[in-house]
């Protein structure tokens, strides 16, 4: 087996963290770190980073200890055959390298693109959707909670923070939307969006929560029209959590993703909160290639 | 006890309505709680109102005639002055028709999610593919 990168899932952030194993990727925030290993095989190796004025290495730790050498620096590190090495990378400034292991040719083996990113911020409002005939459901606890799952994500996997400036808005439409709520129904969002206050449209995203939402006669769990989000209160809370999050990728420009273990897959068996590579750079665009 | 119904728990002027002869609303009164009015009359006793007052959320003429029309179905009249109904949203008006919009209000049933799709946008055709 070739000398290859695993990603060390510890701690509280696990590997959602940033790291796409698709396509050997690490988001690292910039003066964070992230952690990862290399594990060689009968050959030994040089682990370097192509651009260490971008990210470097600390932290080497490996099992017996890896002895002094002139070529271990912040730069490389020296890994000695059939051996695993801990390391975090640790990201200087913004922009991006390439951590490669060499032979000892110097043959390139294995690599992982490490993109430092600055934070980003965007703002969202939060609005608990209600008519003359019913009301979502939702408490205001409720959408903060949900909505806090969605900025824990962006957050430790983009380098993205999502800020509310208000409180959980109540908009309440003057009329009978119907249930369920139809949001391609000549009218229907028309009437939310000039029911809403317009202090809410200051934030870059507005997060509705509503009842039972269809499109186009069929269920939905949630939608995104631009930057307004519509979101069902649902029977499964982790359900609905991923769907704010889903939501608000597409608010951030995510389009759909073919794999079912991200967040941005079009339906419910998608119950992961992983981002891949492109969605990452796509929402956070500093430190790419 | 202030209004309930979702159509006027968040209104000051209605509340206030509720609670103080002054704030009684009455015929040249403009803005979005003679709006709600007018939205609770028409819900309630398909009462029709001229479409020029509701597009300025005005207590114009047709309102006013609306609003008698409700009273008189329920005999609402405050028996301390007067002996017929007449057409101001007084304080036994306004919790007359926030009683009854709030009695038409029902909790959505919460639907199983066991199929179902997060479309995204309009412009992309939603989806279906089973739970595995």
């Amino acid at each position: 087996m070739a000398a290859r990168f695993e990603k060390i899932a510890t701690g509280p952030l696990g590997d959602f963290d940033g790291f796409d194993k698709k396509t050997q990727y690490q988001m690292v925030p910039v003066g964070k770190t992230r952690e990862m290993s290399v594990v060689t095989d009968a050959g030994a190796r040089l682990l370097r980073s192509r651009d260490p004025s971008v990210a470097r290495f600390a932290n080497v730790k490996s099992s017996p200890p890896l002895q002094p050498s002139a070529e271990s620096t912040p730069a490389q590190i020296a890994i000695p055959p059939n051996r695993k090495v801990e390391f975090s990378i640790v990201a200087i400034q913004v922009g991006h390298t390439e951590l490669v292991l060499e032979r000892p040719d110097g043959v390139p083996e294995a690599s992982l693109l490490v993109s430092v990113k600055s934070k980003v911020t965007k703002s969202f409002a939060l609005c608990i959707l209600a008519d003359i005939r019913r009301s979502a459901g939702f408490l205001d606890v409720d959408m903060v909670r949900f909505m806090n799952g969605a900025r824990k994500t962006y957050l430790q996997q983009a380098n993205l923070e999502l800020t509310q400036p208000g409180t959980v808005e109540t908009v309440t439409v003057p009329r009978d939307l119907g249930d369920p709520l139809v949001l391609d129904k000549p009218g229907i969002t028309d009437s939310i969006v000039e029911a809403t206050p317009g202090r809410v449209f200051a934030a870059n995203l507005v997060i509705y929560g509503c009842w039972n939402v269809d499109l186009r006669k069929e269920r939905i769990v949630g939608l995104t029209l631009s930057n307004l989000c519509f979101v069902e209160r649902s029977t499964n809370f982790f359900v609905t959590s991923i769907t704010f999050g889903h939501e608000v990728g597409h608010g951030l420009g995510l389009d759909h993703n073919g794999d079912q273990d991200r967040m941005m897959f079009k339906d419910v068996s998608a119950r992961s909160s992983r981002l891949s590579q492109f969605e990452i750079d796509t929402i956070n665009s500093s430190g790419t290639v | 006890m202030p209004l309930q119904s979702n159509l006027f728990r968040n209104d000051q002027l209605l509340q206030a309505c509720l609670v103080n002869d002054a704030a009684h609303v009455t015929i040249g009164a403009i803005g979005n709680h003679v709006a709600k009015i007018q939205v609770a009359l028409t819900d309630l006793d398909r009462l029709s109102i001229d479409s020029a007052e509701l597009s300025a959320k005005r207590y114009g003429p047709s309102t006013a005639a609306a609003v008698l029309s409700f009273k008189k179905k329920r005999d609402i009249v405050n028996r301390a002055y007067q002996s017929q109904a007449d057409n101001i949203v007084g304080k036994m008006t306004i919790a007359a028709l926030d009683r009854e919009m709030l009695a038409k209000q029902v909790s959505p049933p919460i639907r199983s999610t066991t199929q179902c799709t997060r479309p995204g946008s309009v412009v992309s055709e939603p989806q279906r593919s089973p739970r595995s």
